[in-house]
């Protein structure tokens, strides 16, 4: 979406006086640009690389890209002791699968009578 | 190469590709799920973690199992905890203790938000719906803490979270045929959280302090052991029926666990029949209610039975008849399974009312 687009859903919303839907999407979209570039400045200083997985909004395909490319020098990297920016290094995770009819459970809930509950 | 170097993948969904996601945050093991094509994955990890000093253990013996490590320690992490606690008789380290985040444990935040990550990933723009107790009729827990280091986590990986009652929660995964009305239990590790729904709405819900670790450490207490071996025990065949299995030494333990059984079991329905009397009194309830049995503690063989029984014994006082009372389908996943379905209908109300 260029600038003047942009500009023009901005435009249009502060004269309607509402936030319309093109306006969330676009807050939307550039709140997530923010977190992207933060995420891409921290990744220079720290050397594990970062690969971005997105869907485009055309295409609606997921792709991948290696955004950044940083160097894999064991000396760049400076290991940290706070345990909170470490990963788990192999995984044990238990994983089951089962077949389940969201839509219908779904849409039985929408058919309860809430107004027949007494209990409010 | 160093392992920490590996590459990390970020979903960077747009606005409309919300990841959905729910996880169980049980003071045993935590649960997520998420949906998947036309079914619902959950992933689980056991909630503990093992610090030993790098010099007592050899790189080659941590070649296959699953650790964290900073400068001085390793940390090892879930199941691996619990069978290196064992092989050392050593206590294994739990982030959480009776349902809520450990006070104890200074690490406990850190490892939790790297075992979440570990089942949930990283997102730019997720929504989890997440499991928490109901206020204990029997201690002064505050739950305020919890929930909000919970969302902070789930925040930090991208995750717009809201808490809900995990015993609520249940109701939404295993009474579809009952018009979501029911009474669940879910015996959990930390605590028992109990809940009362009528038509998906929590009418009655509390938690009491006394769980599967609470079996564990009564009965290491009476036979002068750990409770990491009690809990071993515990989880490979039990038969509440039949404590005499085993050599002797196994056999008494046996025979304690099923005494602490039975104690906690009578111990929650008498505080279920008091709270009935005290808060359901006026209530225009449905005739028959289907109760729902949930949680690691009832995976013991025979438990169901048990508290059958011990349930016969109560319900003359309870102002509903039971319609019948059933294991979840999965006593470890219901909850999880049930956040999620309850995550879908929040975030659809809400699509419809932005209409």
């Amino acid at each position: 979406m260029n600038l003047r687009t942009q500009e023009k859903i901005i435009i249009d919303s502060i004269k309607k006086n509402e936030e319309s839907e093109e306006l969330k999407t676009l807050r939307e979209m550039n709140s997530n640009m923010k977190k992207l570039l933060e995420l891409m400045s921290a990744q220079q200083t720290s050397k594990p690389k970062v690969i971005y997985k997105y869907k485009t909004e055309k295409s609606q395909k997921v792709e991948s890209k290696n955004i950044e490319k940083v160097s894999d020098k064991s000396s760049d990297f400076i290991p940290s002791i706070d345990i909170g920016k470490m990963e788990i290094k192999s995984t044990n995770v238990k994983t089951s699968t089962k077949t389940t009819n969201m839509d219908d459970v779904l849409s039985s809930l929408e058919n309860l009578n809430i107004g027949e509950n007494k209990n409010g | 190469m160093d392992d920490t170097k590996k590459n990390e993948v970020v979903d960077l969904a747009m606005p409309s590709d919300k990841k959905i996601v729910s996880v169980d945050c049980g003071t045993m093991n935590l649960v997520a799920a998420f949906k998947e094509g036309g079914n619902v994955v959950t992933k689980s990890l056991r909630n503990m973690y093992l610090p030993i000093d790098k010099d007592q253990i050899s790189m080659a013996d941590l070649s296959k199992i699953e650790y964290v490590q900073s400068e001085d320690k390793i940390f090892i992490i879930s199941e691996d905890a619990y069978r290196f606690a064992n092989i050392f008789a050593k206590p294994v380290k739990r982030p959480m203790a009776m349902g809520l985040i450990s006070p104890d444990e200074i690490d406990s935040i850190d490892i939790l938000t790297l075992m979440i990550k570990q089942l949930i990933g990283k997102t730019f723009n997720g929504f989890c719906m997440y499991g928490v107790p109901a206020p204990s009729i029997d201690s002064t827990n505050d739950i305020t803490y919890h929930k909000e280091v919970f969302r902070r986590i789930f925040s930090e990986l991208g995750y717009i979270a809201r808490p809900y009652n995990e015993a609520a929660a249940i109701i939404y995964s295993q009474c579809q045929n009952d018009n979501f009305t029911g009474m669940s239990f879910s015996w959990g590790a930390g605590q028992t959280n109990v809940s009362l729904c009528f038509k998906s709405n929590p009418v009655l819900s509390f938690s009491v302090k006394k769980g599967g670790d609470w079996i564990d450490e009564s009965a290491a207490r009476s036979l002068g052991t750990v409770p990491n071996r009690i809990t071993s025990i515990k989880e490979k065949n039990t038969d509440l029926s039949n404590f005499k299995i085993g050599d002797r030494r196994e056999s008494r333990i046996r025979e304690a666990i099923s005494y602490y059984y039975k104690d906690l079991i009578n111990y929650v329905l008498d505080n279920v029949k008091k709270k009935i009397i005290t808060d359901l009194a006026n209530m225009d309830l449905p005739e028959s209610i289907p109760i729902i049995v949930s949680g690691g503690t009832s995976l013991a063989k025979g438990f169901t039975e048990l508290f059958t029984d011990i349930v016969n014994e109560y319900s003359k006082e309870f102002p509903f008849q039971i319609k019948e009372i059933r294991k979840a389908s999965d006593a470890l996943t219901c909850v999880a399974e049930g956040l999620l379905i309850k995550a879908y209908a929040e975030i659809k109300s809400e699509e419809k009312n932005d209409r």
